[in-house]
């Protein structure tokens, strides 16, 4: 009997202790939202190829990649490899803290060409991130919302008209919502295209932006809560749609109106549509942060991470459904809008705010 | 020795984590200059609605939780064992609760589905409907419900301390309802007595992030939820704004208490200038509340009920009341990558509950000894310091130190301190130390009097401390996260990632793990104690 408690006690040490035993070497620490089961089921399957290989790879989940970005400018983080784009990797930019790794990952010779990742949100790469997929802006709506795949802006006003209360978008600053006033903008004044390329402060903002901020005005009254309150984010509109408060969501992955369906996150007939004038596309990216302790490895993750099996994989609508960058593996996008310059970015959320906060 | 090791506790646990962290913030604000700092006042002042809504809402919820709690309390009395109910409520993590309160109330909840299905009216969720899912109300009611079942807790740890019987009796034969010598006499003690833990709930109304992001209202936020999203953008001015809003914060914390502590005299000054009228008939304590307490009960179980049927759905749509199809396979896909989260969140919980339950205690006993206890709100500082500046403000003074698990574990005994000290304190102040006199006259040491009389006869809220700082340990997630350096993953780091996407269906499953623990230890703690050594005296 004593013997018993003496190996319970043994046991219960064991089970207390274990979180504390020191970090494995030859780790790599990967940080990366973790907000989609697709994306996490990908990232255990990447894990098991990659223990092949000799390397561990820990994919650290975080609610908001901006949390890491906090720790590696004030020096914190342990981060080998991150997954950005937009604000955030300018934020690490300005902050000199990225390794510049292009010349060093062989497969970036694979990627797709017509692919402009050499800008991200609008700011010069450098050599300091590599794509690792695309996001395009689309809208996800029930069947009888709009009649065609590409709407333009009094689509969505009459769309608005004739579900009051059902139609939203996530608020800004929530890049979705900032990516929706982009589209919009660039809906209402097509042939502006060119002007949004240049930085806000070389350009008549205010002129420009005066439709966008009429086209608010007007739409708002008819959101979901009268526009009193906005979904905070791509996911909480997605749950929205599914329910019915809304009829429509907003998504960055073209494959999205497959992926969700099929998975049981969203009901069926939910149909895929894009602003007229093309959708807006960007770049996700990989990097490797100053501060990696782990560099060569890391870079050895984001080789596997650009093959194009793990590509192909990624791509697959059955699993993440993230469209490939490489150039064997392309396939049809959505018509495409460039980016913004990065400076819209911060104007329209401080614009947007000052008026409907 | 007490003393030696109550200045240690209070070194490691309140002076080493808030100067870090203050140290920071001012640190911080330096670097802004008078000029960064202005204008980021001048962003405040121009959002009054930010500042009062929080005012509202740290006023509101704690004062509603309280005085429903103190009216539902005289049950307790009865049937003290009822106090199990609210095991299930105590246990389920804040974020878990709230989801679970928007899958059944929100406009497409199950009540709702239950009015469609038998009426037809709203094929679609309904608008105008009094709980949507984003308004200070939903936020306010959410919050009430869950600090109910703590104020509870405190309640019922106090009681066990109060002659209540006696004083009930007493005042009966004077001719005073129960009802009247409940509100008159029992409830101005009890009150005084609450005024830590009440201090707790405030601070929490005040700091909490995490609900607001998921049940406010976002054009007009609550303080801490601004500052939050401030501190997670780059620029320049919004980095400002959310350091001001950190001092605006603990200036909005610091005035809040200082209101708490004149909470009892107020009530008693209430009390007494009330006229009081002999009552005619022998009127009992009514059993009205009775019913809340089922209400609260079931809410508990519908509220784990909807969340387990959530992880087990593989897809349920409004307007349907139950999923088409049930399946394991969620779980089980899960499972392999379950184990080691558990493992950390369990090692943290416990020790770190433990630790701060000790040093609750110590502290505790060095002040009884000395006789006074000034200065409390120095203890609870860390819990009104935004967390994002805090955890910065350590991260800064441990450099790169090796060995993260044992730093999250310290952390965690930073916050769970304060709350054993703020379980403990009424009951711990309140003890007769007589008991120690007369132990100590029957011949025991005072150390054996403390250890075989006083221990003892304070096992209810010893256990009740333990239990709330294991709760508090498993909620963590900044301190878990950063200090973990990505190699500590516990449930809660899982939960707030996952639930980041929306997903209920795994964000439920992940919740669901999360109240376990603490579940079995509520439970536990409730189960253990039977009588103590106070209801036979």
């Amino acid at each position: 009997m004593r013997r018993f408690i003496r190996l319970r006690l043994l046991a219960l040490a064991v089970l207390l202790t274990a979180p504390y035993a020191s970090a494995q070497a030859g780790q790599v620490h990967f940080y990366g939202w973790g907000g989609s089961p697709q994306v996490s089921t990908y990232m255990r399957w990447v894990q098991q190829e990659l223990r092949a290989e000799g390397i561990q790879l820990r994919h650290n989940k975080v609610a908001d990649i901006a949390e890491v970005v906090k720790q590696i400018t004030a020096g914190h983080s342990n981060a080998d490899l991150i997954w950005i784009n937009g604000e955030n990797f300018h934020a690490l930019k300005a902050a000199g803290a990225l390794q510049n790794i292009v010349d060093d990952i062989a497969a970036v010779a694979a990627l797709n060409p017509q692919l402009q990742w050499q800008h991200d949100f609008g700011e010069p790469v450098t050599g300091l991130e590599v794509p690792w997929g695309v996001g395009q802006f689309n809208l996800l709506a029930r069947a009888p919302v709009f009649s065609e795949e590409s709407i333009t802006a009094a689509d969505l006003l009459q769309a608005a008209q004739r579900f009051p209360g059902r139609l939203s978008y996530p608020k800004p600053p929530d890049f979705h919502g900032t990516t929706f006033l982009k589209s919009l903008l660039l809906a209402l004044q097509p042939e502006q295209a060119q002007v949004f390329q240049q930085p806000v402060q070389q350009v008549n903002a205010a002129a420009l932006t005066a439709p966008l901020w009429r086209f608010l005005t007007e739409l708002h009254p008819h959101l979901w809560q009268q526009g009193r309150s906005f979904p905070a984010s791509a996911g909480e509109q997605v749950n929205y749609l599914a329910q019915g408060q809304l009829v429509m969501a907003v998504s960055f992955n073209p494959n999205d109106y497959k992926t969700l369906v099929r998975t049981g996150r969203l009901p069926t007939g939910i149909q895929r549509h894009r602003f007229r004038g093309g959708a807006i596309t960007n770049t996700h990216y990989l990097a490797i942060p100053k501060g990696a302790k782990n560099p060569e490895m890391a870079k050895q993750v984001i080789e596997f991470l650009l093959s194009e099996r793990a590509q192909l994989r990624k791509a697959d609508p059955n699993r993440w459904g993230d469209p490939s960058v490489l150039a064997e593996a392309a396939e049809p996008l959505l018509p495409a809008a460039q980016e913004f310059h990065a400076s819209w970015q911060r104007y329209l959320e401080q614009q947007w705010s000052a008026r409907f906060q | 020795m007490v003393r030696a090791l109550s200045v240690v506790f209070q070194l490691l646990l309140i002076a080493l984590p808030v100067v870090a962290g203050v140290l920071y913030l001012v640190w911080q604000t330096a670097r802004l200059g008078v000029e960064g700092v202005g204008q980021a006042m001048f962003v405040l002042a121009a959002m009054p609605s930010v500042l009062l809504n929080s005012l509202v809402l740290a006023v509101a919820a704690p004062l509603v939780a309280c005085y429903l709690a103190l009216w539902m309390a005289p049950s307790l009395l009865r049937r003290p064992r009822i106090q199990q109910v609210l095991a299930p409520l105590l246990a389920v993590p804040h974020v878990a609760f709230a989801v679970g309160m928007l899958l059944l109330f929100s406009p497409s909840g199950w009540l709702l589905r239950v009015f469609e299905q038998l009426t037809g009216w709203w094929p679609l969720p309904p608008q105008g409907w009094p709980l949507p899912e984003k308004s200070l109300f939903s936020l306010t009611l959410v919050l009430v419900l869950k600090e109910l079942p703590f104020l509870l807790l405190m309640i019922a740890a106090q009681l066990k301390q109060l002659p209540s019987q006696a004083w009930l009796v007493q005042a009966q034969s004077y001719g005073y309802s129960q009802q009247q010598a409940w509100w008159r006499v029992l409830v101005p003690e009890l009150l005084q007595r609450l005024t830590l833990p009440m201090a707790a709930v405030v601070i929490y109304s005040v700091s909490v992030v995490d609900i607001p992001l998921l049940l406010g209202n976002n054009l007009q936020p609550v303080l801490a939820q601004q500052v939050f999203a401030w501190s997670f953008q780059f620029a320049p001015e919004q980095q400002a704004n959310a350091l001001v809003g950190a001092w605006l914060l603990l200036a909005v914390s610091g005035l809040l208490l200082l209101l708490n502590r004149r909470h009892a005299r107020c009530y008693a000054f209430c009390v007494r200038n009330k006229p009081l009228r002999p009552s005619t008939k022998a009127q009992k304590l009514r059993p009205v509340p009775r019913f809340a307490w089922y209400a609260l009960a079931g809410l508990a179980v519908a509220v784990v009920l909807v969340l387990l049927v959530q992880s087990l759905a593989t897809q349920w749509f409004y307007p349907a009341l139950w999923p088409s199809q049930l399946s394991v396979s969620l779980w089980q896909q899960e499972w392999p990558f379950i184990l080691a989260p558990a493992q950390a969140s369990l090692s943290f919980a416990l020790l770190s509950a433990l630790f701060g339950t000790v040093a609750a205690v110590v502290v505790l006993e060095q002040q009884c000894q000395r006789g006074k206890q000034q200065r409390q709100w120095l203890l609870l500082v860390a819990l009104f310091m935004p967390q994002v500046p805090l955890v910065l403000g350590w991260q800064l003074l441990l450099g790169s130190t090796q060995g993260p698990a044992l730093w999250v574990l310290w952390a965690h005994t930073v916050y769970t301190f304060p709350y054993a000290y703020l379980v403990l304190h009424g009951a711990y102040m309140g003890f007769n130390r007589h008991w120690l006199v007369k132990a100590q006259s029957l011949g025991y040491s005072a150390r054996q009097a403390w250890w075989r009389v006083l221990l003892p006869m304070l096992k209810q809220p010893l256990l009740a401390a333990y239990a709330v700082a294991f709760a508090v340990s498993i909620a963590q997630y900044v301190p878990t996260q950063w200090l973990g350096q990505g190699q500590v993953s516990s449930l809660t780091t899982e939960a707030v990632s996952v639930a980041s996407g929306g997903d209920w269906r795994i964000g439920s499953l992940y919740a669901l793990l999360q109240m376990l623990l603490p579940l079995l230890v509520f439970l536990g703690a409730g189960g253990l104690k039977r009588k103590s050594y106070a209801e036979h005296a």
